[in-house]
């Protein structure tokens, strides 16, 4: 069984996009997401499209991002892929009708692929979490606009997301050649973003964001007709008559919840900076992301198999939690031409993921993430940047407590087992301003 | 000085090699190579390379978002649909209609020094309604628009950056992303019936990259009209898809391969001579040497494994066709003229003229691709009026909205003599009819703010 679970874990990790998972920006990772009320960079397409209208200009920022997951099955090691990619976006302002308007991007392009879906039976042990739909390619852009300047804005985004469906046609033949057809097609999916931002006191900045869950369809279709085989063609004796195999998956994916997350950033004075988020997470929304294999034989192939109905997917009844996030950052020193920052972050994340007593395998715990960063915001002295540069980096360590499974029957061919783990995380990136 | 100049230079020739050689730019889906980006440049037959001076740059030519002096964006609507017929079919043949979201921005980056005014990023995208990537891959002796039914299937992205080498000269490049799908679906039926699956299916990218050159005497030599000269590279592109299908039906493998090629859209070399004058009139003919011959297989490449014990049975794998394309020559002539100059709005008059011909063989074969020689016409109207609503009144509003005709020449087919009765174009098919298309667009040019 733990075979199995390695060999299933080469192929991948699995819930909730990338943002969600690791963060939307390398200076919003090093204060551990607590961001809402931030957000003055490409990061707030995520965190809250309202502080957006913080930003003036144009800006640039591309980076990357490393994720290296060390997780353990049974005190075991288990290999599950490592989630990294380009991150990039753009930032534009302007006053229309005398309000600030700011229209932001941000893209995450994973190494390997823009989307990966691995759809596995239900049995199966995975890290539910890391193991598939943080493979995907995000991009979420947004509009910000300052009802009182600088005080109160609003704001609205989209996350574009696809679902995929369309499978094949063919006709394998004895007597001539096999031929088929195809019809797929990927479509998109608009998941919006609503935020609300604040200054309330110079000192005070609130943020509010709401965003709605994503989940991705798979519905693959496929049809294999099988004319009549006959052998000995002067005699046209037949063998098997005229069948036709149906192989239908179905299946969701790269489920991310829906979200409301509020934060508050307070600048205790010019050199430190404190924000503090929380957010509700609708995990009960969750479907269980194994595959259902429809599988039917019609004809002479269906004599000579037998296909016994498959049992539906239960509900996986994971829960609703909430996700507290605290950051602090520190300007120790400011010179004329440069301002070093560094930065810090937590968060804790209770599993929504119920005890594993039943058929299902769902890996995950309670998790703790701390952050550190440091940033460097540099004029030119040369004249060439018109506005400061920044470069910003992090390094993020994530804890996954131990967290035993018993099973409620000795018979369940999974048996007890004991996860927890350790995922170790890293981003650069360099902004430039106009 | 005199160093400070050779200094810059080099910086200079550095960032031209740069920027050839990551050449990364946009060559937009099958859609825009059909019908074209922009109202503006479908409205001049697409004839628009040495002359782009908007947020398409980006697209026609990415070396001409260095010559301009503000960024520029746009967002627009196009539409299409046919009035073809598939001559002497037994049954129709649908082409869905498409229409999709355009939106585009060329920005030229405010560096100062030696980079002052040299650099520019942009981008130019095309979302087709309710598709990201679909494939399409019929029977293949099923009559099909081989070329025209794909329009509108796949989603464009595409960055762009562009240098200014001296005034007037400007070269560019970028890179369109694409997808490939791949993945596998195994199934095992064991002897109780129950079943046992794992799918897995990915989306792997590549980019298919795009340069150009654009030249504008006038803006060395002061004056305010002149010839305008442009080149645009664009190379080949198109999606594969290729998924195994294995299945074990109590023990006994029915594994099947399929791999597939679509939305073929060949490399294309494209030169373009305009002549005009700012803020006046333009006018252009451009010539575009397109690389067909390269035209893939379209149809399905079939391997099959399937044996059936006791039963001495041996099914066949699929067998290729010949596609057989030729390399084409597009000549492409446009031309736009202000009509109206007032206090608060000028207005525009564009028009067009394209002929594409064919580069689908005689089909006198098993496959029946349907294809003629086309005739594009197009019209268009371009408004401009002073901001509102921007802080800067000098920032102006655009407007532009055409109307694309194409003609299909009428082209009948007649079988060879050893093809089967039973070919769905037998004895003879062929095609008529016409595409049309309309779109609008809003641009503006804006500020660092």
């Amino acid at each position: 069984m733990i075979i199995a679970f390695v060999a299933v874990m080469l192929c991948g990790s699995a819930l909730a996009n990338p943002f969600d998972s690791f963060g939307a920006g390398v200076r919003a990772n090093a204060m551990g997401g607590a961001y809402a009320a931030l957000s003055e960079d490409i990061a707030g397409a995520y965190y809250n499209p309202a502080a957006l209208t913080q930003a003036h200009g144009l800006q640039f920022e591309f980076g990357y991002h490393w994720a290296e997951p060390h997780l353990e099955f049974n005190h075991k090691p288990v290999d599950v892929d490592k989630n990294a990619g380009w991150q990039f976006g753009g930032l534009a302002s302007q006053y229309i009708f005398k309000k600030r308007f700011t229209a932001g991007a941000n893209i995450f392009v994973p190494d390997d692929h823009v989307m990966r879906f691995l759809m596995l039976p239900r049995s199966e042990a995975r890290y539910v979490m890391y193991s598939n739909d943080n493979h995907v390619l995000v991009a979420d852009v947004a509009v910000g606009l300052g009802i009182v300047e600088d005080r109160f804005s609003v704001g609205f985004g989209l996350s574009l997301m696809g679902d995929n469906a369309g499978g094949v046609d063919m006709q394998i033949r004895e007597s001539e050649s096999s031929t088929g057809s195809l019809d797929s097609n990927i479509k998109p999916i608009y998941s919006p973003i609503y935020g609300l931002w604040g200054r309330p006191l110079d000192m005070l900045r609130l943020g509010l964001c709401y965003r709605e869950k994503t989940e991705v369809n798979l519905d693959l279709p496929n049809t294999i007709h099988i004319p009549e085989l006959e052998t000995f063609d002067e005699n046209s004796i037949s063998i098997l008559a005229e069948s036709e195999v149906y192989l239908v998956a179905e299946s969701y994916s790269h489920f991310s919840p829906r979200m409301i997350q509020f934060g508050a950033a307070w600048d205790i004075s010019p050199a430190w900076l404190v924000s503090a988020d929380v957010a509700w997470q609708q995990w009960s929304a969750y479907h269980d992301q194994s595959i259902d294999m429809i599988i039917e034989l019609d004809g002479g192939l269906g004599q000579l198999f037998k296909i016994s109905p498959q049992p539906p997917l239960e509900d996986p009844d994971f829960e609703d939690i909430f996700v507290p996030a605290f950051g602090v950052e520190y300007i120790p020193a400011k010179r004329d031409l440069w301002r070093l920052a560094l930065r810090g972050g937590y968060w804790y994340r209770p599993s929504p993921v119920p005890d594993q007593k039943g058929i299902s395998n769902f890996a995950d715990s309670d998790t703790h993430a701390f952050s550190a960063g440091i940033g460097i915001n540099a004029k030119d002295s040369y004249g060439v940047a018109p506005k400061p540069f920044s470069l910003d980096m992090y390094g993020r360590l994530r804890v996954l407590e131990e967290r035993e499974i018993v099973k409620d029957s000795m018979a369940n061919p999974a048996g007890d087992f004991v996860i927890g783990g350790n995922i170790y995380g890293f981003g650069a990136s360099a902004t430039m301003r106009f | 000085m005199i160093r400070i100049k050779i200094h810059h230079t080099r910086r200079v020739a550095a960032l031209c090699f740069m920027i050839v050689v990551a050449a990364s730019a946009p060559a937009l889906g099958d859609a825009l190579f059909t019908y074209g980006y922009t109202p503006r440049g479908m409205a001049m037959g697409n004839a628009i390379i040495a002359g782009v001076d908007d947020f398409s740059a980006s697209y026609y030519n990415p070396a001409g978002m260095a010559l301009l002096e503000k960024p520029s964006f746009g967002i627009g609507y196009m539409a299409t649909g046919d009035f073809l017929k598939a001559l002497h079919a037994d049954d129709e043949i649908e082409l869905d209609d498409m229409q999709g979201l355009l939106i585009g921005s060329s920005i030229p980056l405010p560096f100062g020094a030696f980079l002052s005014r040299r650099l520019a990023f942009g981008f130019s995208c095309f979302f087709p309604d309710g598709v990201i990537l679909a494939i399409k891959v019929p029977y293949p002796t099923e009559p099909q628009y081989v070329l025209l039914q794909n329009s509108g299937r796949s989603l464009s992205v595409a960055a762009t950056v562009s240098l200014r080498i001296i005034d007037g000269v400007a070269v560019g490049g970028g890179a369109q992303l694409f997808d490939n799908t791949s993945g596998r679906i195994d199934a095992t039926v064991d002897p109780n019936g129950k079943v046992e699956a794992t799918v897995g299916q990915e989306l792997t990218s590549y980019y298919a990259p795009i340069a150009g050159v654009m030249i504008r005497p006038e803006l060395w030599s002061g004056k305010s009209s002149g010839f305008r000269f442009a080149a645009v590279f664009r190379e080949k592109f198109f999606t594969e898809y290729e998924i195994p299908i294995s299945s074990y039906l109590g023990g006994v493998p029915l594994v099947v391969n399929l791999r597939a090629v679509s939305l073929f859209t060949p490399r294309q070399w494209i030169g373009g001579v305009g002549y005009g004058k700012n803020g006046s009139y333009h006018y252009e003919l451009d010539v575009s040497y397109n690389e067909w011959s390269e035209f893939p297989d379209p149809n399905f490449d079939i391997d099959v494994k399937f044996e059936i014990p006791l039963l001495p049975i041996e099914f066949q794998n699929s067998k290729p066709y010949q596609t057989d394309f030729k390399d084409t020559v597009t000549i492409r002539a446009g031309g736009e003229k202000k009509f109206y100059d007032g206090d608060r709005l000028d207005l525009w008059g564009r028009g067009g003229y394209a002929f594409e011909p064919s580069p689908v063989p005689d089909q006198t074969g098993e496959t029946n691709y349907l294809d003629g020689d086309r005739h594009i016409g197009a019209i268009g109207l371009g408004m401009e009026i002073p901001g509102f609503g921007f802080s800067d009144e000098s920032l102006p509003h655009r407007f532009d909205f055409v109307f694309q005709y194409h003609y299909l020449q009428k082209r009948v087919f007649k079988k060879d003599t050893s093809i089967d009765a039973d070919n769905p174009g037998y004895p003879r098919i062929g095609i008529d009819g016409s595409l049309w298309a309309v779109g609008a667009s809003y641009s503006t040019l804006f500020d660092y703010q």
